[in-house]
C-alpha cells in the first residue's frame, strides 16, 4: 500500500484535479462517511414527513427503499465472497 | 429534403457495409473521417425518410424488405447511430484499417438487421454481424484474442444457424417470412428463434461469451462490441416476443446473477461486461411485461444504456489506454492524473445507478413502473434489488477502484482529446435526457404517458441509491469488503474452455488406446497363425517330411483297391 501521497502540493494539482484535491486531507474518508450518513438520515426522515404513494403493501414500510438498498448491498457483497471461494482460480488457469 | 436525397430508398446498412469494405483503400485520416461521416449520412437518411417499407426484393416466393422503418426500428436505429458516432470519435487514434473497417461493417450490419422487414434479410445481416464482430475481437492480434474470436464465431454462427432453422420452420407453419410478432410455442420454429436471440442477448447460462470475448479486443474495439449484438437481440425480442411472460423471469434472473460475479471480478472491463448482462436483463424483463409503457421502457433503456454504459466503457478504456491495465488490483488514485475522465466516469456511474437528474433514472423508472403496474410483485422486488446491485458493481466499483481507493502510484497523462470529446458528448446526453426527459420520449415507439419526476419516483430511487452507497462505505470501514485480487473466475465458459477440450482429448486418447490394443491383438493372432503354419508346413513339419518309397507304394496300392471297391459297390 503506497503511503499518503504528499509529493503533490495542492497548487500542483492540474485543472480539474483541484476538484478532488480535498481527498488528500486525512479527514476526508470520515467527512465523506458522515456526510453520507447525514443525507441518508434526511432522506429517511422525509418518509415520516411526506406521504408516498405505494403500489404494493410492502412499499408502505417507512424507509423501505433505503433499507432494501442497504440490505441488498450487504447481502450481495457477502454472497460474492462465498462465490469467490467456489470459482476463483489462478490467473493463468486457461493458458 | 426527401426529394433532395436520391438514395432515400436504399437500406442505410448498404452504405455502411460497402463503406466498410472499401475503407482500407483510403488513407489514414480520411478513414477516420469516413467513420464519422458515413453514419451521419445514414442518420440523416433515417431521420428524413417517412415510416414505411423500402428496399423490396422477391425471393423464394416471398417479398423481402431490406429497409423497414417504423416506430420500434426507428428508436433502435437512432440509438445505434449514436453509438456509431460516439465510438467513431473515441477511436480517432486507431490506425488499423481492419479495425476501422470492422467498426463500419459490424454496426452497419446491425442497423441492417434492425431495419429488416423480413426474417430472411434479418438473417443475412445477422451473419454479417457475426463475422464483423469476430473480426473486431481478432484485431487485438494477441493469441488470446485470436482464440476468443474463434470461440465467438463458433457460438454466433451456431446461433445464426438456429435462427435460420427456426425461420424455415416458422415459414413452413405460417407461410410468412414477416419479421413481426410471433407467439413463442406456436411452432418449434419460434422457440428456436427465441433461443437464438437468447444466445445473442446473453440469457442466463448462454451469457458467458460476452465476458469471455469482449475484453480481449482493443480499447476501441471493446467499446464498439458492447453496443450492438446484445441490443439488437433486445430489439428482436421486443419485435417478435413482446408480452411473453417467460421473459420476465428470464430478465429478472439476468439482472441478478451477474452482480455477484461483477463484485469479485478484477478486470474492470469484465465487470462492465457482467454489467451489460445485468442491464439487458432489465430490458428483457420489460419486454416480458409487454405493455406500451414497458416496451417504451425497454427501448428507452436500450438507448440510454448505450450512452451511459458506453461512457463507462470509454472511461475504463481511457484508463487502459494510458496505464496499460484495466485491473482493479493495479489501479487507483488516478483522479490525480485523469481528473476529467474521473468526473465523466462518475456521470456514467450516477446514470447507470438510476440517480435522479440522469438518463438512467428516467428509463429505469419506466420499466419499474410498468412492472409494478402489472402487479408483478416478485419481479418488482428483484429488479429493485438488482438496481442496488448495479449501483454497487458499476456505479461504485468502477469509479472507485479505477480512480480512487488506494493510490497505485501511477501518474499518467489525461485521456487524449478525442476520447474526452466522446465522453463529454455521452455525459452531455445522459444529463440532457435526465434533466429533460421529453428528449428521450420523442424517439420512443409508443406515445408516452409517463411522468419521470414525481415525488415518489425521486424519493424512492434516491433512497435506494444513497443507502446502498452508505452500505458500501460501512463495509469498507469495517474491513468487510473483499479486496480486489488477481484471479480468473469460473463461469459457464469453463464448460467449453476446460471441460469440453478435456473430454474430447480423453475420448480421443481412449480411442487411440483401444485402437492400439485392437492392433496388438490382431498382430498376436497373426503371429500365432503364421507359427502354426510353420509348425505343419515348415522344414520340420509333418506335411513337409520326405516319405520312404515303400510306404508310398503301399498307400497307392491301397487307394487303387479302395477306388475299385467303391466303383464295384456304387456304380
Amino acid at each position: 500500500m503506497a503511503p499518503k501521497d504528499r509529493l503533490q502540493a495542492p497548487q500542483a494539482y492540474r485543472g480539474f484535479a483541484r476538484l478532488f484535491a480535498w481527498l488528500d486531507n486525512p479527514q476526508a474518508p470520515n467527512a465523506v462517511f458522515f456526510t453520507l450518513a447525514l443525507i441518508c438520515a434526511l432522506l429517511g426522515a422525509l418518509d415520516f414527513v411526506l406521504e408516498r404513494h405505494a403500489t404494493f403493501p410492502f412499499e408502505k414500510v417507512k424507509v423501505f427503499y433505503g433499507f432494501l438498498g442497504f440490505v441488498v448491498c450487504i447481502f450481495i457483497v457477502q454472497a460474492a465472497r462465498l462465490l469467490r471461494l467456489l470459482v476463483k482460480r489462478n490467473e493463468r488457469y486457461y493458458d | 429534403m426527401i426529394d433532395a436525397l436520391p438514395a432515400v430508398g436504399v437500406p442505410p446498412a448498404l452504405f455502411l457495409i460497402v463503406g466498410g469494405l472499401l475503407l482500407p483503400l483510403f488513407p489514414g485520416l480520411l478513414r477516420a473521417l469516413l467513420l464519422i461521416l458515413l453514419p451521419l449520412f445514414t442518420l440523416a437518411q433515417i431521420l428524413s425518410v417517412p415510416f414505411g417499407a423500402y428496399g423490396l426484393a422477391t425471393a423464394f416466393g416471398h417479398e423481402l424488405v431490406f429497409f423497414r422503418l417504423d416506430a420500434l426500428s426507428f428508436t433502435f436505429a437512432v440509438a445505434f447511430h449514436i453509438a456509431m458516432l460516439l465510438s467513431a470519435v473515441y477511436a480517432l487514434h486507431v490506425r488499423d484499417p481492419i479495425e476501422q473497417a470492422a467498426s463500419l461493417i459490424y454496426p452497419g450490419a446491425t442497423i441492417g438487421a434492425v431495419l429488416a422487414g423480413d426474417l430472411l434479410s434479418a438473417f443475412i445481416f445477422i451473419e454479417i454481424m457475426a463475422v464483423g464482430s469476430a473480426l473486431l475481437i481478432w484485431v487485438a492480434r494477441t493469441e488470446e484474442a485470436y482464440r476468443a474470436a474463434i470461440r465467438y464465431l463458433a457460438i454466433h454462427v451456431f446461433a445464426g444457424s438456429l435462427f435460420l432453422v427456426g425461420v424455415i420452420i416458422h415459414e413452413n407453419a405460417t407461410g410468412s417470412l414477416a419479421f413481426d410478432v410471433m407467439r413463442a410455442g406456436t411452432t418449434p420454429g419460434d422457440v428456436l428463434i427465441l433461443v437464438a436471440l437468447g444466445i445473442k442477448a446473453a440469457f442466463p447460462l448462454l451469457h458467458n461469451w460476452v465476458q469471455d470475448t469482449y475484453p480481449k479486443s482493443t480499447v476501441s474495439g471493446t467499446l464498439v462490441l458492447s453496443f450492438f449484438t446484445t441490443k439488437f437481440a433486445v430489439y428482436a425480442l421486443a419485435r417478435s416476443f413482446p408480452g411473453t411472460e417467460a421473459l420476465i423471469a428470464v430478465g429478472v434472473v439476468m439482472t441478478a446473477f451477474p452482480v455477484f460475479f461483477a463484485v469479485i471480478e478484477n478486470d474492470l472491463r469484465r465487470v462492465l461486461c457482467y454489467s451489460l448482462n445485468n442491464q439487458v436483463g432489465f430490458m428483457v424483463a420489460a419486454i416480458g411485461v409487454g405493455t406500451p409503457l414497458a416496451l417504451n421502457g425497454a427501448a428507452g433503456y436500450a438507448l440510454t444504456n448505450i450512452v451511459f454504459e458506453g461512457l463507462l466503457f470509454m472511461a475504463v478504456g481511457a484508463v487502459l489506454f494510458r496505464t496499460g491495465t484495466a485491473k482493479g488490483t493495479d489501479l487507483g488514485g488516478l483522479w490525480r492524473s485523469m481528473p476529467l475522465t474521473t468526473l465523466l466516469c462518475i456521470v456514467g456511474a450516477l446514470s447507470i445507478s438510476g440517480m435522479p437528474l440522469f438518463s438512467g433514472f428516467v428509463a429505469k423508472g419506466m420499466i419499474l413502473t410498468a412492472v409494478a403496474e402489472e402487479g408483478h410483485r416478485v419481479a418488482f422486488l428483484m429488479l429493485l434489488g438488482a438496481s442496488a446491485g448495479v449501483l454497487h458493481h458499476a456505479g461504485i466499483k468502477i469509479p472507485y477502484f479505477a480512480f480512487f481507493a488506494h493510490d497505485s502510484g501511477k501518474r499518467v497523462a489525461e485521456a487524449p482529446a478525442h476520447m474526452l470529446a466522446a465522453m463529454i458528448a455521452a455525459a452531455a446526453i445522459c444529463i440532457a435526457i435526465g434533466v429533460s426527459p421529453s428528449l428521450l420520449y420523442a424517439v420512443l415507439p409508443y406515445p408516452v404517458d409517463y411522468t419521470a419526476y414525481t415525488y415518489d419516483h425521486v424519493i424512492t430511487q434516491s433512497q435506494l441509491v444513497i443507502f446502498a452507497v452508505l452500505a458500501f462505505a460501512v463495509l469498507m470501514r469495517a474491513g468487510l469488503y473483499p479486496p480486489e485480487q488477481r484471479a480468473v473466475h469460473l463461469d459457464t465458459d469453463w464448460l467449453y474452455r476446460r471441460l469440453l477440450p478435456q473430454l474430447v482429448s480423453a475420448i480421443a486418447s481412449d480411442f487411440a488406446a483401444a485402437g492400439q490394443r485392437a492392433n496388438a491383438v490382431f498382430a498376436r493372432q497373426t503371429e500365432r497363425f503364421v507359427a502354426a503354419l510353420y509348425r505343419h508346413h515348415g522344414p520340420s513339419g509333418i506335411l513337409a517330411r520326405s516319405w520312404p518309397t515303400g510306404s508310398m507304394v503301399l498307400w497307392v496300392t491301397l487307394m487303387l483297391a479302395g477306388t475299385l471297391l467303391a466303383i464295384y459297390l456304387f456304380a
